[in-house]
């Protein structure tokens, strides 16, 4: 017993030891393992959990996780802000109505249009649904999107549309716009011009059904008067499609109006803001934040002044009033778009008034200006047509000859381009570099999903700036650089694969590693014998506090206490035949006794000292068997990681297969791009033969006057009307081709 | 007289030519033009488009999963109320004393914290346990100077994720921002 003492506290202490060792390793082992952790036993854990804090109150995670998404959508990156809706909806089972409709307006703003139609049409029910059921129960029960907007979803549903059938109309999908517009019943008096202007544009030049029904105001739009950017988009189509059938006289009011006629851009909800990024260009500008969106106001209404002040001119043209054209015209600001044409209008109807000289200027000018545009070119012939009738002959040949030159040089450059066109291996080797590209080191860093071009293709390149006034080639080239831009996009998430691959490469040896080293630790042993041994402690715990043994918790002195009297008592009891040893028993029974006293004074607290210890210990001992068992199951679960390496190997497959993809729809837009290339540079050549020829013409019958002049002098005038009506005839076919096709485009 | 109509039918036809080229800078709402090619590439275009969001959701679950599982997981969120108090610069995290976070706000990330948005500033691995959060906001207050809020908060490591929330809030009483911790029940 004395032995069993003796080493029962400093056995406790070393199984503790022991404990603390063994917890150690094991939790070390078991944060190895937790790596590999699975879901079957998170969900077996979290049941249990959930019961514990069921108490506590439920945080709102619907609103905090689509908080996340908004904080992606404001810092720019589309794409993480869907994947982020995508993500709750996978994982935590959120999705909102807000959420979804938010979903929709990302999806339309990057260009998902099926999707964001499919997430559309699911919203649509569901609030079908919910009106149902609204309607059915009388519930005062509010939905808790629109407690928490102001925009109700009626709204949002409309916004979305809207912006749905403006990218579809932008794409040229008018078909899948006509659609979209149909679906809208009911309108907001803020939307009912939008809605007009796309109905306007989905079915040109028909007259759109307008079938909506607007809210609150009774009033339709005509009534009103044109105030706002999208009601003067409204007249001005309205205005083209009365010049297209003649109504000139319908046209001419609506025009005077626009061309001098200010308004305030409309302004732009959040929701608005979400379907279209672009709405409000540099919204975050540093210095100043109104000032991009009103320099984007005025610009846009000095076009539709612009335009309309155009369209008038060509409205006079066509009414023969040339004054009041050259009046028009005369003052028409020299950066707009459609200076151009402008200018040559304003040329002409110099000449029809007789101003020679400043129509001479004009076309010049012209020339100067536009060195590859078509009526430039026409301009010289023009030209040298205007002196050869208005000052001399020789004047003319002149310029004549010098025309020749321009369009003869005009063909060889486009040759010339052509074959260039024909040798690049990318069609994109003739963009402009931007700044960023130019110093790529400069150009910032960042890790979001980029999904949405923030820039158009654009080159240096005179004749391909040319081409890309066909709209379709723009599309073509733009949709060049959208895929540019998502195969950098794979690539990265490529990098990042073959990261997950390494990561997982390296968990498979840790976990091969640590089961080595279970198997070499024997584990299940030690913990059996520790537990065994804790037992044996409790054991004597009990007894002793049952037989209020106090010796049994005693401290080192005591023990040596204990020892020493111990052996007195063993000498006393040897000696005791051989001599009276009655006075040492009792001394030794003195000591005994204050001894016996000292423990059973301090035998409470020891006691419970030594209870405490051995609970802890317990728990230590279950914390242990818990996390052995818990390695063991993790450490032969093969399944884990390959589960693992399973959806790795499913996104290299992705990975792969988008690859592919994107090399075939590159190849095929690689293969449009240069097809109407081809065309493109074929008609311009087409065209500068056609001038060619014409002029040549001209040339022949200035020579024939001069000839004529020299041998018999008559009047210049008539042989003029000889050579104009040839030249008529030759322009006519050089023009006509195109004409059609081109007016149309103009039309739509 | 003759001579000026003839001249006049060569210029309208050179007329007609204007305006077609008219027509080519139509106006920027105007369609283009359909084709139905562009409507298949468009179509094909989104769908690749669609496979890279989904590749980058799968890969980031993938990722997360891996990395981050349940039982260690802890995750610390960062929002603003109102944000007149207190300009966000950058935040710094330690936990237990050991620095796990920092972040330097640029004036966007400010502004989408400060309609709304809430930040994930921190997902790692912790032990199960009791532990220390300490964050350290830096900022401008509203008169321009450099101000710095710091706050601590002990929290027990379970089984399930942690998700802490840190709200910079506005308080009117002492025109000053304080920074208040909400830890996520889920």
């Amino acid at each position: 017993m004395a032995v069993n003492t003796q080493s029962f506290s400093t056995k406790l202490t070393h199984i503790g030891n022991q404990l603390t060792r063994v917890l150690g390793c094991a939790a070390m082992l078991c944060s190895c393992l937790t790596l590999l952790h699975t879901t079957e036993l998170q969900a077996a854990e979290k049941s249990i959990k959930n019961s514990v804090s069921a108490s506590a109150p439920k945080t709102d995670l619907e609103d905090k996780f689509y908080r996340q998404s908004l904080y992606f959508y404001f810092a720019g990156d589309y794409g993480a802000a869907l994947r982020q809706i995508s993500l709750n909806r996978q994982r935590k089972g959120i999705y909102s109505d807000r959420s979804q409709l938010f979903e929709a307006g990302l999806q339309v703003s990057i260009g998902l249009h099926d999707q964001a139609t499919q997430t559309l049409v699911q919203f649509e029910q569901q609030q079908a649904n919910a009106t149902a059921k609204t309607t059915a129960n009388t519930s005062t029960n509010t939905n808790s999107s629109k407690t928490k907007s102001a925009t109700s979803p009626t709204e949002l549903l409309l916004i979305a549309l809207l912006q749905l059938s403006e990218q579809q109309i932008e794409q040229g999908d008018i078909d899948a716009a006509k659609l979209t517009l149909g679906r809208i019943t009911t309108l907001l008096p803020d939307y009912v011009e939008q809605y007009h202007v796309l109905n306007q544009l989905a079915y040109w030049p028909d007259a759109p059904p307008l079938t909506a029904q607007v809210q609150q105001q009774s009033t339709s739009e005509d009534d009103q008067p044109p105030t706002s950017s999208s009601a003067a988009y409204i007249a001005l189509n309205q205005a083209l499609l009365h010049m297209e059938q003649q109504q000139y006289s319908a046209a001419q009011p609506i025009l005077i109006k626009l061309k001098s006629q200010q308004w305030q851009p409309p302004k732009i909800n959040f929701w608005q803001q979400v379907f279209n990024p672009f709405a409000e260009p540099d919204i975050f500008d540093d210095k100043d934040e109104l000032l991009p969106e009103v320099k984007d106001a005025l610009l846009q209404q000095q076009a539709v002044n612009d335009y309309a002040k155009l369209l008038l001119a060509q409205l006079y043209f066509a009414n023969k009033q040339y004054n009041l054209a050259y009046n028009e015209l005369s003052d028409f600001p020299e950066q707009s778009p459609y200076a151009e044409s402008a200018l040559f209008l304003f040329a002409y109807s110099a000449q029809q008034q007789q101003h020679y000289d400043m129509s001479f200027k004009l076309l010049t000018l012209l020339q100067q200006q536009y060195p590859f545009s078509n009526l430039a070119w026409q301009a010289a012939l023009l030209t040298a047509k205007q002196v050869s009738e208005q000052q001399s002959l020789a004047q003319g040949l002149t310029l004549y000859r010098q025309a020749e030159q321009v369009y003869l040089q005009k063909i060889a450059d486009i040759k010339l381009f052509s074959a260039a066109f024909s040798t690049i291996n990318n069609v994109t080797d003739f963009a402009s570099k931007t700044l960023a590209q130019q110093t790529p080191s400069l150009a910032p860093k960042s890790d979001a999903l980029a999904l949405i071009l923030t820039e158009r293709f654009n080159t240096d390149s005179p004749w391909l700036k040319k081409a890309l006034h066909d709209p379709q080639l723009a599309t073509a080239y733009q949709t060049l650089l959208n895929l540019n831009l998502l195969r950098d996009n794979v690539q990265k998430q490529q990098i990042n694969s073959q990261w997950l691959k390494d990561t997982l490469a390296l968990n498979t040896q840790r976990q091969a590693n640590v089961i080595k080293q279970q198997k070499q630790l024997a584990y299940t042993e030690m913990i059996n014998a520790l537990t065994e041994q804790k037992q044996r402690i409790a054991k004597i715990i009990d007894q002793a506090e049952a037989e209020q043994n106090a010796q049994v918790f005693a401290d080192q002195s005591q023990q040596q206490w204990i020892d020493r009297i111990d052996a007195s008592q063993a000498t006393l009891t040897k000696l005791a035949p051989q001599r009276n040893i009655v006075d040492e028993q009792q001394r030794l029974d003195r000591i005994k006794g204050v001894l016996q006293w000292q423990l059973q004074q301090t035998l409470p607290q020891r006691l419970w000292q030594h209870k405490k210890s051995l609970m802890q210990l317990t728990k230590q001992v279950e914390q242990l068997e818990l996390q052995a068992s818990r390695f063991s199951a993790l450490s032969s679960n093969t399944r884990l990681l390959s589960d693992f390496e399973l959806r790795q190997q499913q996104t290299q497959t992705d990975i792969n297969s988008m690859n592919g993809n994107i090399t075939e729809l590159r190849d095929k837009t690689d293969r449009d791009i240069r097809g109407k290339i081809s065309i493109f540079t074929q008609q311009q050549q087409y065209t500068l033969q056609q001038l060619l020829l014409t002029t040549r013409h001209q040339m022949a019958n200035v020579l024939e006057q001069m000839s004529r002049a020299d041998t018999a002098p008559i009047s210049p005038f008539s042989v003029n009307e000889t050579a104009v009506n040839e030249s008529a005839v030759n322009k006519s076919t050089a023009s006509d081709p195109t004409a059609g096709e081109s007016a149309a485009q103009g039309a739509r | 007289m003759t001579t000026n109509r003839k001249w006049g039918s060569f210029l309208t036809r050179l007329f007609a030519a204007a305006l077609l080229m008219t027509g080519l800078f139509a106006l920027p709402a105007q369609a283009e033009n359909t084709k139905q090619g562009n409507g298949a590439l468009a179509s094909e275009l989104e769908d690749i488009k669609s496979q890279v969001l989904k590749l980058n959701r799968d890969l980031f679950i993938l990722e997360e999963d891996l990395l981050f599982p349940a039982s260690t997981q802890i995750a610390v969120f960062v929002s603003v109320d109102v944000g007149r108090f207190l300009k966000l610069d950058s935040v710094e995290l330690k936990i237990d004393d050991n620095n796990v976070s920092g972040f330097l706000y640029t004036e966007r990330q400010r502004k989408a914290l400060e309609q709304g948005g809430i930040q994930r500033i921190y997902l790692g691995n912790l032990k199960m346990g009791p532990h220390q959060l300490t964050a350290i906001f830096t900022g401008n207050d509203a008169e321009g100077r450099t101000v710095q809020r710091a706050i601590s908060h002990n929290f027990d490591k379970t089984d399930e994720t942690v998700m802490i929330e840190l709200k910079v809030e506005d308080s009117e009483s002492s025109y000053r921002a304080d920074i208040k911790v909400e830890q996520w029940v889920l």
